[in-house]
């Protein structure tokens, strides 16, 4: 009898098998239904053979194979094979996960009786393209045949979309679909809307976690049909079967959120690269301020680099930075009198104004100043964020909040201080010193309710408000035109962050966040708050030249032995005991000195900055190399050596090309 | 015990905005010009000072109503401005007015 071998969503490195009469080859690939223990679990068959390791009468039989939706396909699972391999995470999760949550029930799947339909805007003519954008299309186009990897550097507001969507069209017209990623779960609607106006006859659908189950499913079976041909999603849209897929787009490519910071650590950027290769395509790269990595990969010659150096309205030009560095005594204010000036100077003239700091709540610390004492979470090691308007403290790791503290625990004074600016303390600033100003402050908080960043954003457009008060959830890649002045604030910590990429990180989101300025007929302005006016980062700013940015980071890392001219990875490890832990890292040590070969470099366990979170107390192992087939050969053998050597109560993951040490 | 005990008269002088503790309890900051006759090695002495005061709960909401300039009388204690600061501010919750004196 034929035997299958199934991938379950079990923390195990290893298939399960099962009997079954009627399973064929054709069957890899399907869902099936098999008993688990005292349990009925999803599973995927990975292969169907006539052999297993384990006793044929040990095995049990499937419960149901469905074949009520297609397999999937032989490239898609070569695909989540090498995310198993390379990022060390277990095959069974990695393939159970690619599946939309409304496959993975127990319960089999119904299809949705009505689709909404989304009602199509006024089709829109394409503007004009200028000679570096129709360069750009025509020599990602040229190589529609073959797997090329191209790093799109493109000013903002030098229409890098009109180059996506012009490849797009090319592929689709060709009876292609396009894979288009985007970083932000936001940025979908207007990116949809603005895809939809240029590509009007085009069956396009967006995928993302924000979709009800059965939505989810529908789309995602619309796109493995072949029905769909242009799919637009966050990072989980890269597992996404599309069996014509021509073209994949990688929108923000710098973007942190393309990495998963949970289970399967993965990053969906590096993922389509590789993506393209298994299926001989092209991929686009696309953003303004490039990761490092990329860039690197451009100089070297393995992308090849389309640059767009001009804003695509020939009359927009790039605004003039200016660097403030406040008075001592405005420091606890948080705005200094020149960008309170600017903020006033573009009131009268009935313009919008943006105010970027990138931290919500009231203030980040509630501090006593007789004792010193700082009001901290209980479970985290992380202070307690100030929530003014909720009237309450809250942590923004795990979730913990208490009302705010009547007197010092510790000395029992009740003139209590908040130390620092968030976004609400910002408003209540400028609602003081502007008090006919229309003040909208716009962060994770205000976008909570439903439907809240449609409201927010028509408000915008329609001129409905004065300063914006927010933090990147409001850059992040959105275009309001009546904006001509930004006031970036707070940008100062990430000069000091322990972090190699705080610099990297800082420079790509202040050039975002300048790009909001003057993107229409009004020229901008922006003003940077800093103490630190001479940094090179600020005059690579000032110039807006990422290139010389890049150049200076790029010989610190080269220097320092930072990534890109070392390969990483860290075991992550976490436990409610912190002995614990302690043990597991200590084998975890052992293991590694016994497997490691010259050229990887094995460190000691040490704390994360976020020593504990949510009451688990954490400990971290970087290794690297400079070779990542070496460190891949070793992190293989150290995976087996950890499971053979599991320690209960511990969590512990390998999180290859870490973002964050 | 230790004693901590101030009761000082004088005016209103330079005074905040009411505003609130984060966990939302009435504080008002002003300066206090205080002005009196003293007796020291058998002369009469002429003293002035200026002094913070850190007003908290009811009594701030009832300052602050009062204008500029008012004569009042503080009950309070005295202390340091913060952790690093050898400034010292007179904290209360008791006042007088010290009316057609």
């Amino acid at each position: 009898m034929p035997i299958v071998h199934v991938a379950l969503d079990l923390p195990l490195n290893r298939l399960f098998d099962y009997l079954s009469e009627d399973a064929a080859t054709q069957d890899v690939g399907r869902r099936v239904l098999v008993p688990f223990g005292r349990e009925q679990k999803v599973g995927v068959i990975m292969a169907v053979s006539q052999q297993s390791d384990i006793a044929v009468e040990r095995l049990k039989g499937v419960t149901q194979i469905w074949r009520d939706v297609d397999p999937l396909s032989a490239p898609l699972l070569t695909l989540l094979r090498f995310a198993s391999e390379y990022y060390h995470h277990p095959l069974g999760p990695v393939i159970l996960n690619a599946l939309p949550p409304g496959l993975r029930r127990t319960k089999g799947w119904v299809p949705l009786k009505r689709r909404r339909t989304v009602a199509s805007p006024k089709p829109r003519a394409c503007p004009p393209l200028n000679d570096e954008q129709l360069t750009a299309a025509a020599a990602i186009h040229a190589q529609r045949h073959h797997f090329y990897a191209f790093l799109l550097k493109g000013i903002t507001g030098s229409g890098k979309t009109e180059v996506y969507l012009e490849a797009i069209s090319a592929a689709v017209r060709e009876g292609g679909q396009v894979l288009v990623l985007v970083p932000e779960i936001n940025l979908t609607p207007a990116l949809e809307h603005r895809f939809r106006e240029r590509l009007p006859d085009i069956h396009l659908v967006s995928l993302h976690s924000h979709l009800t189950e059965k939505e989810r499913v529908a789309r995602w079976l619309e796109a493995q049909s072949g029905e769909a041909a242009v799919i637009l999603g966050t990072r989980l849209a890269v597992f996404c079967p599309i069996p014509r897929l021509r073209l994949i787009v990688v929108d923000e490519e710098h973007d942190p959120s393309y990495k998963q910071q949970e289970g399967l650590r993965y990053s969906a950027r590096n993922l389509s690269i590789v993506r393209a290769q298994l299926e001989k395509i092209p991929v686009v790269l696309g953003s303004a301020t490039p990761s490092l990595e990329s860039w690197f990969n451009a100089r070297s010659n393995r992308y090849h680099l389309l640059t767009l150096s001009r804003r695509a309205q020939t009359n927009a030009t790039l605004p003039a930075i200016q660097l403030v560095e406040p008075p001592r005594e405005v420091v606890a204010q948080g705005l200094s009198p020149a960008a309170l000036g600017a903020l006033g100077e573009r009131l009268m003239r009935g313009e919008q104004s943006l105010v970027f700091i990138n931290r919500r709540g009231y203030s980040p610390a509630l501090v006593c100043n007789q004792c010193g004492w700082v009001c901290s979470c209980d479970r985290c090691s992380a202070r307690l964020v100030v929530h003014l308007r909720a009237r309450e403290m809250r942590c923004h790791h795990c979730g913990h909040h208490r009302p705010i503290p009547h007197h010092c625990p510790t000395c029992g004074n009740a003139q209590l201080f908040t130390a620092g600016e968030g976004t609400q303390k910002i408003e209540a600033r400028l609602r003081e010193h502007f008090p006919d100003a229309r003040i909208l402050r716009v962060d994770s908080d205000s976008l909570a309710r439903v439907n809240a960043w449609a409201e927010t954003a028509a408000a915008i457009s329609a001129g409905e408000v004065d300063i914006l008060v927010g933090t990147q959830v409001l850059v992040k890649g959105h275009d309001f035109p009546r904006i001509t002045l930004v006031v970036a604030l707070n940008v100062d910590g990430a000069l000091y962050s322990n972090d190699f990429r705080g610099s990297e990180r800082l420079f790509a989101q202040l050039v975002q966040v300048a790009g909001r300025a003057g993107r229409a007929e009004h020229p901008g302005e922006v003003v940077i708050q800093t103490a630190f006016p001479g940094h090179p980062l600020f005059t690579a700013i000032r110039h807006h030249d990422y290139e010389q940015f890049a150049a200076l980071e790029l010989d610190t890392r080269r220097m320092a032995g930072f990534p890109p001219f070392i390969h990483q990875a860290i075991l992550r490890a976490s436990s409610i005991s912190e002995k614990a832990v302690i043990r597991f890292m200590e084998n975890a040590l052992g293991s590694a000195h016994h497997l490691v070969q010259e050229g990887v470099l094995v460190f000691d366990p040490v704390p994360p900055a976020m020593a504990r979170l949510a009451g688990k107390t954490r400990l971290q192992l970087l290794v690297q190399c400079a070779q990542r087939s070496e460190l891949q050969s070793f992190l293989s053998a150290w995976q087996n050596a950890l499971f053979e050597t599991p320690e209960s109560r511990v969590n512990w993951v390998l999180d290859v090309d870490p973002l964050e040490l | 015990m230790s004693r901590n005990e101030l009761v000082l008269s004088g005016v209103i002088a330079t005074r905040e905005k009411l505003r609130h503790t984060p966990a939302g309890i009435p504080a008002l900051n002003f300066l206090l010009s205080h002005e009196s006759q003293q007796q020291e090695a058998g002369q009469a002495f002429t003293t002035q000072l200026d002094i913070p005061v850190w007003v908290l709960g009811e009594a701030a909401v009832q300052l602050d109503r009062l204008a500029p300039g008012t004569k009042i009388t503080l009950k309070g204690f005295l202390v340091r401005k913060s952790r690093n600061s050898s400034q010292l501010v007179l904290r209360t919750e008791q006042f007088k007015l010290l009316d057609g004196e």
